[in-house]
């Protein structure tokens, strides 16, 4: 009895190691040890005279960054980062020199930021478009920026405050004086965006600022050095049409769009006193919200904007005004201005000369008005959308004072 | 087992000889016996004119009941001598409190000789009698060092099978608390009590163990997992289908349960069956404390169990197929970590893992005075914090090693901490080599094979699969006693009703209101 237990036992460990070894036949296919990554932060897309696309890499060298990470590590003065450019006819092609320059595995599963140089971004969009939809290694919540100039000088300047310039452009996005990535898309929505009949895409600006020996500040649009006195700055907003960059707003303009949107959070309003008195009153916004609200008007869609605001006061240089409810409907009037001249800056660009529609009015009436937009949307861009209607609601509450009370 | 083995035809034939009416021949077979056993006495007198022989074993019988023995001995040939010619009644008269047994067979006498006993055998009968004298020698009960809580009873069961019934008995007077008695292993004639609660356990239950119980045949049963082998559902699984514990309290509220106890004489370690998977995440300590956080600890532990068993595989598999899971900051620092490292991070775990094992193994066999388990720690720090610094290891695995290896123990049971322990080097190689894949395969494996198996015919996961909502009360929370007006349902208890349908206060809410 016992020996056929265990001629049994003996026959089912060989099955069971015949089956295991098969597990070991895949040779661990697929896997790639962490240190032989080419961890790729950010990743730079140009196009060249020639007409060739130049893919920068911005790869962290971790050891480097971390070389006393016993001891807490943190950023090493002389950390620099393995920026490498490859040429190609197309961006695939010039990912695959770019893979001939780097010794280890190129990996794409962590870029933070993708930049447009400004060429691509107006005669190259479908393509990196392209690019961006079909490549399986990235993230979908990439953020994606638009450089004035070329892409590649922006990956060569050196991060600041962070570790590493993705980190560094990520922490530029988050704590923008506008909403958090305001008026940023990523990767996922710039695409949709793009792709889609009733609405344009639009994304930040940024571009290098250099200071020159006499402390002077003047924006280049080239890297002339690796000097430490070149920096980032984010601008505006690029706006795109469907077939490519169509022109930056400026920061007022980017304001403008951004009311429509319903995306300021922690943006300062400042605001003239009334009576000619030269002090100011600086507003923080602290919440903002907007409805579009389409509606048809003899067959004509009409968009009714209703845009609300909160602000507190932060400063108050005024001589003479005292914070009575009269004073404060005052305040409230000159926001509105402010608010809808901002808004006229912006409708003169985008809608009027530009006719791209980055406010999503296209998207808001296709949804109300299936029937309406198919009638409208071959003209949509040319015609139908400078001619729009729009309605401004405005609901303003400037209702915190800050820790000040005025006494009456 | 329709063959009989050599081994049954030997037992068969041995002892199978009754006593004869002639003391001096009894005597003498006893003598045979016990050839070379310096250590057995026999002690000749006479009582009530009858020749009569106290035969035991000088170093298993306590020296002061001896002594009382003797004396009463004398005290009855003073005085009964001239009426009582028998001498079971002269016993009887003598002892009346005492409860004295007697055996005609030689077979019987001899394992009462060996259980320590003092027997008597006397010219003219064909009877042995024996005096049940408590063993010399044993433990004090104190504390199960294995399972120590903070609140509740402090017992713990001692090697003596007598005293760990004594410790029962105590817990739970009843007369339906019942202990059946056998005797197992050829050579080591221990002690087994089967216990039960007549009227709860289900009576099928008990039957299987008993019938389970007396079908083992084994020269010798030293600790009480001799049995639990021999006995638990499906021999070739590696998790434990009965629960061992050294807690009598622990013991009474499984019987309350309906649950049936063997007890083994020379352990502490009492078995109690049927022995569900989500009993060994449990704690007695979990029925002495709040239900609030005893219902947080229980997950806690549940975490701990997924812990244990997968975290190093997690890791690795992480590491070198998941990347992309990560968060930038962390994979850059574990890239800046693993700089350079010669070996790939599956080999390190599996490294990493077998050390452990050999320093925990090697400090539970090193005695004290060498340093026992403080070697252990010392070992671990140093050799774990050298890998790293000679850049042999990276820092992120040892962490991840020694937090699975501290975690393991936050498992109740100890022969389930073993098995989840070991099982994790499996899981860890199938993550190493599939990623999270391998992972997933290797749960759904264990998950199946733990739903296929059956303690004492309950279904092992249960109440949790097949799923007994009732039973839920006491899985993944701790309900509180009022709450438990039931006994756990799956394990065929014929009265599931434990206690009254209202058993909390209801004050009334305001000051004068009824």
């Amino acid at each position: 009895m016992k020996g056929t237990y265990f001629k049994r036992l003996k026959l089912s460990v060989l099955v069971c190691l015949i089956l295991l070894s098969n597990l070991f036949l895949s040779g661990c296919w697929s896997s790639t040890e962490v240190d032989n990554l080419a961890i790729i932060n950010v990743l730079g897309i140009d196009v060249n005279q020639k007409g060739d696309y130049e893919l920068t890499a911005n790869v962290v060298k971790p050891q480097e960054l971390y070389k006393n990470s016993a001891n807490g590590g943190g950023n090493d003065a002389g950390y620099r980062p393995i920026i490498e450019t490859g040429k190609g006819k197309s961006i695939v092609d010039a990912m695959g020199h770019l893979s001939e320059r780097i010794s280890n595995r190129i990996y794409l599963g962590h870029v933070l930021i993708v930049v447009l140089g400004e060429r691509v971004a107006r005669n190259n969009l479908e393509d990196a478009v392209d690019f961006l939809t079909r490549e399986n290694h990235f993230r979908p919540n990439i953020k994606l920026l638009v450089a004035k100039g070329e892409a590649k000088s922006i990956l060569h300047v050196r991060p600041r405050v962070e570790t590493t310039m993705g980190a560094e452009l990520e922490s530029f996005l988050r704590n923008t004086k506008y909403h958090p990535n305001g008026n940023v898309l990523d990767v996922s929505k710039f695409v949709e965006a793009s792709m889609s009949q009733a609405s344009d895409p639009y994304t930040a600006v940024v571009n290098l600022e250099s200071e020159d020996s006499q402390g002077k500040k003047k924006a280049t649009k080239k890297l002339d050095a690796e000097s430490d006195n070149q920096k980032l700055v984010f601008s505006g907003t690029g706006v795109f049409n469907k077939n490519g960059l169509m022109g930056f707003l400026n920061e007022r303009e980017t304001e403008g769009l951004l009311w429509i949107n319903g995306n300021v959070l922690n943006d300062i309003v400042v605001l003239n006193c009334a009576n000619g008195d030269t002090g100011t009153i600086s507003i923080k916004i602290s919440h903002s919200e907007s409805d579009m609200n389409p509606r048809l008007v003899n067959g004509k869609p009409v968009i009714d904007e209703t845009i609300k605001l909160n602000g507190d006061i932060r400063q108050l240089t005024c001589r003479k005004t005292h914070l009575s409810s009269n004073q404060l409907d005052d305040l409230n009037k000159k926001l509105k201005k402010k608010v809808l001249s901002d808004i006229d800056s912006v409708f003169q660009k985008a809608k009027r000369d530009w006719e791209t529609d980055i406010f999503g009015f296209g998207e808001a009436i296709y949804k109300k008005y299936p029937k309406e937009w198919e009638k409208i949307s071959p003209r949509w861009t040319q015609g139908e959308l400078r001619n729009l209607k729009v309605n401004f609601h405005f609901h303003a509450n400037i209702s915190n004072y800050g820790l000040v009370r005025e006494s009456d | 087992m329709g063959n009989t083995s050599s081994y049954q035809i030997k037992q068969a034939n041995r002892y199978e000889k009754p006593l004869s009416m002639s003391l001096g021949t009894n005597i003498s077979y006893f003598e045979k016996q016990f050839e070379h056993c310096d250590d057995l006495i026999l002690r000749r007198i006479t009582i009530g004119g009858i020749p009569v022989c106290y035969v035991y074993i000088s170093d298993l019988v306590d020296e002061q009941s001896l002594y009382k023995l003797n004396n009463t001995a004398f005290m009855s040939e003073k005085n009964t001598a001239n009426h009582l010619a028998d001498i079971e009644d002269i016993i009887n008269s003598t002892f009346p409190f005492v409860n004295i047994q007697s055996y005609e067979s030689i077979h019987s006498l001899i394992t009462n000789v060996l259980l320590g006993h003092i027997i008597m055998l006397a010219e003219g009968t064909k009877k042995g009698f024996v005096f049940p004298i408590g063993g010399v020698n044993g433990r004090d009960v104190e504390e199960p060092p294995s399972e120590k809580i903070v609140r509740g009873p402090r017992d713990g069961f001692v090697e003596d099978i007598n005293t760990n019934i004594q410790l029962i008995r105590r817990k739970l007077r009843s007369p339906n608390l019942k202990v059946e008695s056998l005797t197992l292993g050829t050579e080591t004639n221990t002690k087994i009590n089967i216990v039960y609660i007549k009227g709860i356990a289900d009576d099928g239950i008990v039957e299987e163990v008993r019938s389970r119980v007396k079908r083992i045949e084994i020269d010798g049963i030293l600790e009480s997992h001799y049995i639990e082998s021999m006995i638990s559902d499906s021999r070739w699984s590696p998790f434990p289908t009965m629960y061992s514990t050294e807690r009598p309290d622990k013991v009474c509220g499984g019987l309350l349960e309906g649950k049936v106890a063997i007890l083994t004489d020379g352990t502490p370690f009492a078995l109690t069956a049927p022995a569900l998977f989500v009993e060994f995440l449990h704690s007695n300590a979990d029925y002495y404390n709040g239900s609030f956080p005893q219902s947080i600890i229980r997950w806690v532990r549940f975490l701990g169990l997924f812990v244990t068993l997968i975290l190093p595989a997690f890791y690795v598999a992480l590491l070198t197929f998941h990347q992309d899971l990560l968060q930038a900051p962390f994979l850059i620092r574990i890239a800046a970590n693993r700089e350079g490292l010669p070996y790939p991070a599956l080999v390190e775990g599996v490294f990493l893992l077998l050390t452990y094992e050999l320093l925990r193994e090697a400090g539970l066999r090193m005695a004290s005075p060498f340093g026992g388990n403080l070697v252990t720690i010392i070992g671990l720090v140093i050799v774990g914090q050298g890998a790293v610094y000679a850049g042999f290891i990276g820092a992120g695995m040892t962490i991840v090693i020694t937090v699975t290896a501290l975690t393991s123990f936050i498992l109740p049971n100890y022969a389930f901490h073993q098995v989840i322990r070991f099982l994790s080097i499996p899981i860890l190689l199938l993550g190493g080599i599939l990623g999270f894949l391998g992972i997933m395969v290797g749960l759904m494996f264990g998950l199946a094979h733990l739903v296929s198996l059956r303690s004492f015919g309950v279904p092992y996961f249960s109440p949790v699969s097949p799923a007994i909502k009732s039973g839920w009360k006491d899985v993944f929370i701790r309900a509180p006693w009022w709450a438990m007006d039931r006994r756990p349902p799956g394990l065929g208890v014929d009265d599931i009703d434990r206690a009254g349908a209202i058993n909390h206060t209801n004050p009334p809410k305001k000051r004068g209101e009824d």
